[in-house]
């Protein structure tokens, strides 16, 4: 089972408040959410954002992040970047990110995979676009050892933030589940290099 | 529709990682900015921006970083015509301040940032400045090759008119007598008065195209080192004199009264 899915997306607009201003993330198409979330970081969610706020978002933001006085800073805007754009997608932000690079990286047999189930993945929201990834990630999985590399794969997050720093570790979020799931599937990869 | 809330945490406690600078013969600290500040002025070094951005990315670097009077007096110098604090000293404190913070020694003994520069007062021939419809006669000495840049980047690159206000403001500071300036000031604010900003802006256009900064770094700095020196000096000395006899900068600005 992969984690980090968060649940339904919104219907519409993303609607969020940092430090009691009300943003707006508008409805996006998949191709610019796609295009976005395959950059390197911080490019991957400042392309969204805050560029892609409604109103004059992206230059207050722009503003505080430059003002001395104010306390908001890099990292903090990529959190707050990261579960919204997370929220806005249904899935955590760094499983929607590996999927869409993976994705991105092989349109044309996920195209083609999405046209064989009648699909046709840049006209639906990105949700549905990322479900439809997951779809065809685990369709091409032919044993567990392979669902759990998947797995892996599709959960890991940038050792780094956008500042460069290392991320805290977030230690509530690290489950026992989640714990045996990695041990395994580094056991396995290990196996696979000891049988070369 | 459901609202996700944040809210920033008060800004983090560390290390400022002062820098020890003696920019031109003055001792400043300067501590290290926000990781935003940093990361927006990495256009500073990047090969794909344009000059007018990069001119841009290092005045916001400037503001977001000195102390506000540190600020201030980085700005008397640079507008002073005979301060030695110029484009080359800027960049090379920009320059300076990004490697000791982005190689941070361990033990905190940063080594002092010592920046140089000779003066080099601009060889531009002061210009008259005449329209007769709005009442407008002053001289205009050529400003330092940081003005010119830092205002052909905010009037090039269409920031807010904020941003545009102060850079025609730090311009008129720069190449005007203290007393024309100041009356340009006074009238611009008038509201019985014709001369509103856009006039203003007109003519610093016009002023910054015939003092442009040409060449790049490389090439100023080769014309520095020559200045005043052989025959590459002279033969920039002759082109100064060419360029002092052009006609002074006439506008023939439409004034809305007519």
């Amino acid at each position: 089972m992969i984690g980090g899915v968060l649940g339904l997306p919104p219907a519409g607009p993303t609607r969020f408040t940092l430090d009691d201003r009300v943003f707006e993330l508008s409805v996006l198409d998949a191709r610019t959410w796609v295009e976005a979330l395959v950059l390197e970081a911080p490019g991957c969610w400042w392309r969204l954002i805050p560029l892609h706020l409604d109103g004059c978002g992206a230059e207050v933001v722009y503003q505080r992040l430059l003002d001395p006085e104010d306390g908001l800073d890099l990292d903090d805007l990529e959190q707050v970047a990261e579960r919204v754009l997370g929220y806005a997608c249904g899935v955590d932000f760094h499983l929607a990110r590996n999927l869409a690079v993976s994705v991105y990286g092989n349109w044309l047999a996920f195209d083609g995979w999405c046209v064989g189930a009648g699909f046709s993945p840049l006209t639906e929201p990105i949700g549905r676009l990322l479900a439809a990834a997951l779809a065809w990630r685990r369709s091409l999985c032919t044993t567990e050892s392979e669902a759990r590399a998947l797995e892996a794969e599709l959960s890991a997050v940038p050792v780094r933030t956008a500042s460069g720093r290392p991320r805290e570790a977030t230690v509530g979020q690290w489950t026992a589940e989640q714990e045996e799931r990695m041990f395994l599937g580094a056991l396995e990869t290990l196996g696979r290099r000891g049988n070369r | 529709m459901d609202t996700l809330t944040f809210t920033t945490a008060p800004r983090r406690a560390r290390d400022p990682h002062t820098v020890p600078v003696t920019l031109c013969g003055e001792d400043l600290h300067v501590d290290r900015p926000k990781d935003s500040v940093l990361f927006f002025a990495q256009q500073i070094v990047a090969d794909t921006v344009s000059d007018a951005d990069r001119a841009l990315a290092v005045l916001s670097f400037l503001e977001s970083t000195l102390k506000p009077s540190d600020r201030k007096r980085y700005f008397d110098r640079v507008m002073n015509r005979v301060d030695p604090v110029g484009l080359e000293a800027t960049l090379d404190l920009v320059a300076g301040l990004f490697a000791r913070w982005t190689d941070w020694p361990i033990d905190g003994q940063v080594e002092p940032l010592i920046i140089t520069a000779a003066a080099s007062t601009p060889t531009g021939a002061p210009l008259t400045v005449v329209n007769e419809d709005l009442g407008l006669r002053f001289t205009a000495h050529q400003p330092k090759d940081v003005v010119l840049t830092f205002v052909s980047a905010a009037v090039a690159t269409g920031v807010g008119l904020g941003q545009q206000a102060w850079a025609i403001a730090f311009f008129l500071d720069s190449a005007l007598e203290p007393g024309d300036a100041l009356l340009l000031a006074q009238r611009m604010r008038r509201a019985d008065d014709d001369l509103d900003l856009g006039e203003v802006d007109e003519i610093v256009r016009a002023l910054i195209q015939r003092w442009a900064p040409t060449g790049n770094r490389a090439t100023r700095r080769a014309e520095q080192r020559h200045e005043g020196h052989g025959e590459a000096g002279a033969q920039r000395g002759a082109h100064g004199q060419q360029r002092a006899r052009r006609q002074p900068v006439r506008r023939e600005q439409r004034s809305r009264r007519a």
